[in-house]
C-alpha cells in the first residue's frame, strides 16, 4: 500500500462517515450547522493524529491481548490534556471546540484507526492516515452540516441566505436541524454515496 | 498465570504513566484556568453592566456571596449568581438585578455543555434578552406558568427550562438572605 493511498483512503474509499459508517454518534449530534461541524471536525483531526501518533510509537510495547484497554487509556489521556490545556491558554479556542472535546472520547474513529490502522503501522503512515480520515470525516460533517443549516435554519455559516426578516424556508423544514433532521439528512448522503460507488464498480 | 501477571502489570504501567502525566498537566493548568474562569466572568459582569465602574464582591448571610455593582460610588444593582441541571450539562448563569431587586437587568450563560446547535443555543442573545427587565413571576416558560413570557427555544425546552427556573431560584434565594439581613 503507497504512502498516497495511507492518506487519500480515508477521504473517499474509506471515508469514515459515508462508507464505513463509524463515529456516528458525533456526526448526528453537530452537524446541525456549518461551523459546528468544521469545529468537531478540527478537534477529531488534533486528537486523531495524537493518538495515532502515540499507538504507532507504542505499538511493539502493548501486548495484543490487552490493546484496546490500553488504546482507551492512551486515548482518553491525550484527550484530557488537550481539554485541559486549551481551558488553560486558548480560551477563545476552547470558547467554540470546548463542547466538542469531550465528545471525540466516545467516537469510534479514533479506536477505530488505532486499532485497525496504527497498531500495524510504522509512525508516517500513521500520521498520513490520520490526517486522511481526519479530512475525511470533517468533509462528510461539513456537508452534512451545511445541508442541514441551509434547509432547517436558512443560514450558512451563521449568514442568513436571504434579506433579514424574510425567513423563504417553510417551517416545516425546521426539522432538518433537529435529530430527526440529522437521520433523514444522512440516509440521503449515503444512499448517493452508495449508488456512486456501485457505478464506478460497475 | 504468569501470562496474566505480566499482562496486569503492562496494563498497570501504562495507566500508572497516564496518572502521572494527567497529574501534572492538571498541576500545571490549574492556576492559569481559574484565572481563565475569573476573567470569563469579570468579562460576563461588564457584559450585562456595561457602564459600570467596579464590581464588589459582598459576602452576605449563610456566606452567600454575590456582586454589588457600582458606576464610580453610586450602588446601580446587583450581580448573582445561579445553576441548574440542564439537558446534558450543569448550566451556570450570571443575573444581573438592577437596584429595586425586582427586575432582571439582563442574564447571561456563563457555563454550559448542552447539546451543540440545539441546547447551545440558550447563549444567544435572542433567547437572553427575553429576561430583560422581567420580575421574578414573568421568568417562566410561557408553556409552563400563565404568567410566564419567556418562549423556549425549539429543541431545548429543557435547558430552556432550567434556566428560567434557576433564573427564579436564585432571585428568590437572593432576596431571601437581603430580607434576613435587614
Amino acid at each position: 500500500m503507497s504512502l498516497k493511498q495511507d492518506f487519500t483512503r480515508g477521504i473517499f474509499t474509506e471515508n469514515p462517515t459515508f462508507r464505513l459508517i463509524l463515529g456516528m454518534c458525533p456526526t448526528l449530534a453537530v452537524s446541525t450547522s456549518l461551523v459546528n461541524a468544521i469545529g468537531m471536525g478540527a478537534a477529531t483531526t488534533f486528537v486523531l493524529l495524537g493518538s495515532n501518533i502515540l499507538v504507532s510509537l507504542f505499538r511493539k510495547l502493548i501486548p495484543s491481548n490487552i490493546r484496546i484497554p490500553a488504546f482507551i487509556v492512551i486515548i482518553a489521556t491525550f484527550v484530557t490534556i488537550v481539554e485541559l490545556t486549551m481551558q488553560a491558554y486558548f480560551p477563545a479556542l476552547n470558547k467554540s471546540l470546548g463542547i466538542f472535546i469531550p465528545l471525540i472520547v466516545v467516537n469510534c474513529i479514533i479506536l477505530g484507526r488505532a486499532e485497525a490502522f496504527a497498531s500495524k503501522n510504522p509512525v508516517f503512515p500513521s500520521i498520513l492516515d490520520a490526517l486522511g480520515m481526519g479530512i475525511g470525516f470533517t468533509g462528510a460533517l461539513a456537508l452534512l452540516g451545511a445541508t442541514r443549516e441551509i434547509l432547517g435554519a436558512g443560514t450558512i455559516w451563521g449568514y442568513s441566505l436571504s434579506g433579514a426578516g424574510f425567513n423563504p424556508v417553510p417551517n416545516a423544514f425546521g426539522i432538518m436541524i433537529l435529530p430527526p433532521g440529522a437521520f433523514i439528512a444522512l440516509g440521503l448522503f449515503l444512499g448517493f454515496f452508495n449508488s456512486l460507488a456501485k457505478k464506478r464498480k460497475v | 498465570m504468569r501470562n496474566i501477571l505480566k499482562l496486569s502489570a503492562v496494563l498497570l504501567i501504562i495507566a500508572a504513566v497516564s496518572g502521572a502525566i494527567l497529574g501534572i498537566v492538571y498541576t500545571v493548568t490549574k492556576d492559569p484556568i481559574a484565572k481563565q474562569v475569573k476573567l470569563e466572568e469579570e468579562k460576563a459582569l461588564k457584559d450585562i453592566f456595561p457602564k459600570a465602574t467596579s464590581f464588589r464582591l459582598t459576602t452576605g448571610k449563610d456566606s452567600y456571596t454575590y456582586h454589588e455593582v457600582y458606576i464610580k460610588s453610586k450602588l446601580i444593582g446587583y450581580a448573582i449568581d445561579a445553576s441548574g441541571k440542564g439537558f446534558a450539562s450543569t448550566i451556570k448563569i450570571k443575573i444581573g438585578l438592577n437596584l429595586d431587586k425586582k427586575t432582571i437587568k439582563d442574564i447571561k450563560i456563563i457555563k454550559q455543555g448542552e447539546t451543540p446547535g440545539l441546547g447551545t443555543r440558550i447563549k444567544g442573545k435572542k433567547f437572553t434578552d427575553q429576561f430583560m427587565n422581567k420580575t421574578l413571576k414573568q421568568v417562566l416558560l410561557k408553556k409552563d406558568s400563565s404568567k410566564g413570557t419567556i418562549d423556549a427555544l425549539t429543541g431545548a425546552t429543557i435547558s430552556s427550562r432550567t434556566v428560567s427556573k434557576a433564573v427564579q431560584r436564585s432571585i428568590t434565594e437572593f432576596l431571601k438572605i437581603e430580607r434576613k439581613q435587614k
